[in-house]
């Protein structure tokens, strides 16, 4: 992992704040690619589940934003797809994307840290549990996205021809693309929303997803283990 | 001035004032049937209005026609009860491509053999009180005013109504033809009406299990209402699929009967709508066209309701039966009917499975973050304790 610092031209000021990578511009750019095709997606698609009366207001272009609601839906979803593609390349082809990955990967330490953290929480334990580069939450939010985005994938494609498939297919399909982004949708409002804006300490916002950077007493406290091992490796500057 | 005197004064005035109605109102029906007020309430309690706007109906598609056309039986003045009006009867308009005296009878007789109809006068179906009769869609409506129209939609304009003009002098009578003509080509009902229209009995679930039909309450669940609600031009409404090209609305026909747009066989025609004003699934399979376009029940739960109960009963027992391939590989033969039932089954299972699990993990999560959210407080503020 590459380090920075806060100050212009690379001298660190005395007393300045020391950071660290955390997401590379790979990760950046799928993470922009993967919220802002999200947000698409979620608005155009639950537009159709929409009462009556919400649709009234927009009058005479009540047909227009129908039409246009349909194509953004799809554009956004090719868009998503591809950047789906983009992951899996970046995760099996690049030696940072690999570790990526092999980071990400569930463990069993995984089930035993998410115990001590309620342990914690509950006041019975006095310290939080050392995590890794990514914590249970991390993962279990990667890992449902990963499947989630999958299936809606899938039947989203059922839904677009569905003149090629027996109605039964279009009966499920529609079933669980309603159900997968309802999922989807309040997952990432209750998990992901409050973890990196709610969060004491984070609010409004944590600015990792804009320039990647963690700073050093982040990186300590909320990763200790992959802190260590930096450390260790004396690579840093 | 006297009391005869001031009854005299009143009677001239009102006189005066209906000189308009004299011109259209030839019978003079109207010096009566122009006052709101008029009606009665009957024995059983239903309220009765006979009163007649005369500026709406002159505006309406009977406006050429005179009182007694229709309501035959009045002969004279003061009139007794009144019969209903029968649609079928012959009126003294000429129909001016047959140089015969108009009627709505062929298209009543049409109606009649179709399954909104009666049947035959001799032998009429069961309960032929749910069924519609003529006004129970046909409102009359009223013509909106030029201007407006003109405003609201392309190829109806002033320009080409002055055309008429140059021959057809009678402003009234142009208008009237204008409207017939201009509202005929489009669609005489937005689809959303058109739904509503149908649904009013549809919906009716004791109504339809008299006639041992489903209702369509989940049309409103379909991709096909999500269009119509925002407006789309091209979502189909009822009758887009029930009467399609080369059909007709007045001669609907049951499902079973092969006249039927969705007879079993006819589906894929009617899902591609070769040759319709919409586009709509050109490239559709046999596989495609089956199953339930008003989708199955699941949204209601397990419970099947009575009509369909009933359908799946005739149909074992007719030995409507359809090959069903199991995901272990054997065929089946089972009703059509149980077909949908089981697939309702599969359709609930995957709902409640999602239910549990969007109840379950969100729950779940929103515990994890209060829990998380006060730990971390109390962390900070332990920090900020050791600062100062």
């Amino acid at each position: 992992m590459k380090t920075d610092t806060a100050a212009a031209g690379g001298h660190p000021a005395p007393g300045a704040e020391k950071y660290y990578i955390r997401l590379n511009l790979h990760e950046r750019v799928q993470h922009h690619l993967t919220w802002s095709t999200f947000v698409v997606l979620a608005v155009t698609g639950f537009m159709v589940e929409f009462p009556e009366e919400w649709v009234a207001p927009l009058g005479q272009y009540r047909d227009i934003v129908f039409y246009w609601r349909g194509i953004l839906h799809r554009v956004a979803a090719v868009v998503m797809v591809l950047n789906m593609f983009y992951q899996a390349g970046y995760v099996f082809f690049t030696a940072a994307g690999r570790g990526y990955l092999r980071d990400m990967l569930p463990r069993v330490k995984d089930l035993r840290e998410a115990g001590q953290n309620m342990a914690y929480y509950l006041g019975w334990a006095h310290a939080k549990p050392l995590f890794d580069r990514f914590n249970y939450k991390e993962k279990l939010e990667y890992w449902t996205g990963m499947i989630g985005g999958i299936i809606i994938t899938v039947t989203g494609l059922f839904l677009w021809f569905q003149e090629y498939f027996p109605k039964f297919i279009f009966d499920i399909s529609v079933l669980v693309h309603t159900m997968e982004a309802i999922l989807a949708s309040s997952a990432i409002m209750v998990w992901h929303f409050y973890e990196v804006h709610l969060k004491p300490g984070k609010f409004p916002m944590s600015t990792v997803w804009l320039d990647g950077k963690i700073s050093e007493h982040e990186l300590k406290e909320e990763h200790p283990l992959e802190y260590e091992r930096i450390t260790k490796g004396a690579s840093s500057v | 001035m006297s009391r005869r005197s001031l009854l005299l004064f009143l009677l001239l005035l009102l006189f005066c004032m209906s000189s308009r109605a004299y011109a259209v109102d030839e019978e003079n029906c109207l010096l009566c049937h122009r006052y709101s007020g008029l009606g009665r309430i009957d024995k059983e309690g239903r309220k009765h209005l006979y009163y007649v706007n005369e500026s709406l109906y002159n505006q309406s598609v009977h406006a050429k026609v005179r009182c007694g056309e229709c309501h035959t039986d009045i002969k004279g003045f003061p009139h007794g009860t009144v019969k209903k009006v029968d649609c079928a009867a012959v009126c003294h308009l000429v129909d001016p491509s047959s140089n015969t005296p108009f009627s709505h009878a062929k298209m009543i007789e049409k109606f009649e053999l179709s399954v909104h109809g009666r049947g035959p006068k001799d032998k009429p179906k069961q309960h032929a009180e749910d069924l519609p009769t003529c006004t129970y869609c046909h409102d009359n409506r009223i013509y909106p005013p030029v201007s407006k129209l003109a405003k609201q939609e392309q190829g109806i304009a002033r320009e080409i109504l002055d055309r008429c003009r140059g021959c057809h002098t009678r402003d009234d009578w142009t208008n009237v033809f204008y409207y017939h003509f201009t509202e005929r080509l489009n669609q005489r009902r937005s689809s959303k009406r058109m739904v509503e229209l149908c649904t009013s009995c549809h919906e009716d679930e004791e109504k339809m299990a008299r006639h041992n039909i489903k209702t369509v309450g989940t049309f409103r669940d379909t991709f096909h209402w999500q269009a119509i609600k925002y407006g789309d031009p091209n979502a189909p409404n009822c009758i887009t699929c029930h009467a399609p090209v080369g059909y007709f609305s007045h001669e609907i026909m049951p499902k079973t009967d092969l006249r039927s747009a969705i007879y079993k066989d006819n589906l894929v025609r009617t899902c591609s709508n070769q040759g319709g004003v919409q586009a709509c699934h050109p490239d559709a399979t046999p596989s495609f066209a089956q199953g339930n376009i008003h989708p199955a029940q699941y949204k209601t739960g397990f419970y099947e309701n009575k009509a369909d109960a009933l359908l799946r009963k005739r149909e074992i027992e007719k030995g409507q039966m359809k090959p069903f391939q199991t995901l272990l590989g054997q065929t089946l033969k089972v009703a059509a009917g149980d077909q949908r039932y089981y697939q309702n089954i599969i359709l609930l299972l995957i709902k409640y499975f999602y239910m549990v699990l969007i109840g379950g993990l969100i729950g779940c999560m929103i515990v994890h973050q209060v829990l998380d959210y006060f730990a971390t407080r109390r962390e900070l503020r332990r920090v900020v304790s050791k600062v100062l």
